[in-house]
């Protein structure tokens, strides 16, 4: 894993290989970075699932070799970017798929637990941007 | 250098999956050998007592098992699930669908 940057001055920088075996990792060291930014055990719980399903996305639905994700926290709020995060055209198209539906649920529940997922792009790199309030 | 995260542990005894550990697109598929074919006969308990975090790559296998336990006239109910996935099954819109049971 190679990790740059502070999460509170600018955002801390994490990228692992795009493979199954590196989720848990990226998962586990977000959770650290949130907890000792002062996120609460909730908000670490559903942070650790939000990483999780982005990861898993560009694993299997993108062709690029790294996961990239920045994590920030700003004054009022915490953010997660994640690098080309699967097809992200039309996330209004994005809903909860019905209950027999197998595949399909990780950006629904993204959207579920967190408080705004959107599309940003920065520097021409197409990101997906999701943040929760601190309450 | 070991590998410091916990790994998962299925065990099958009877119609019981005892499941350990972490449920993700890289260790699911252990989970979804310990159902497929669904084990014992009568209902299938899942027991993820000891599952810390579980993200909808277990969702799918349990949804898959779920949906083979309801077409054999089975059931499976999925035991003892912590907060975490707890959450994961409610905020997925599946609390009325599969069968939890969180009082043991």
């Amino acid at each position: 894993m190679s990790e740059s940057g502070n999460p509170s001055a600018g955002g801390h920088v994490l990228i692992v290989a795009a493979e199954p075996s590196m989720i848990a990792s990226l998962r586990h060291r977000v959770a650290t970075l949130a907890r000792a930014s002062g996120a609460r055990d909730e908000l670490v719980d559903d942070l650790r699932l939000v990483v999780s399903e982005l990861a898993t996305n560009v694993v299997q639905h993108t062709d690029s070799d790294t996961i990239r994700m920045t994590f920030r926290r700003e004054p009022t709020r915490f953010v997660l970017d994640v690098d080309d995060a699967g097809a992200l055209t039309g996330l209004e198209h994005i809903s909860a798929p019905g209950p027999d539906r197998l595949a399909g649920r990780g950006l629904s529940i993204v959207r579920a637990v967190m408080d705004d997922v959107e599309i940003v792009d920065d520097d021409g790199r197409r990101r997906l941007r999701c943040t929760r309030g601190i309450s | 250098m070991s590998d410091p995260l916990p790994r998962l542990v299925v065990s099958v005894h009877g119609s019981t999956v005892t499941v350990a550990g972490d449920i993700d697109a890289h260790s699911c598929p252990e989970l979804e050998a310990a159902l497929e074919p669904l084990p014992g006969a009568g209902d299938v308990h899942v027991d993820l007592a000891g599952v810390g975090f579980m993200d909808s790559s277990g969702l799918r296998v349990l949804i898959g098992a779920h949906q083979h336990a309801a077409a054999a006239d089975r059931r499976l109910v999925i035991g003892r699930p912590s907060g975490s996935v707890l959450r994961l099954i409610e905020v997925s819109g599946l609390s009325g669908h599969l069968h939890v049971d969180d009082t043991t």
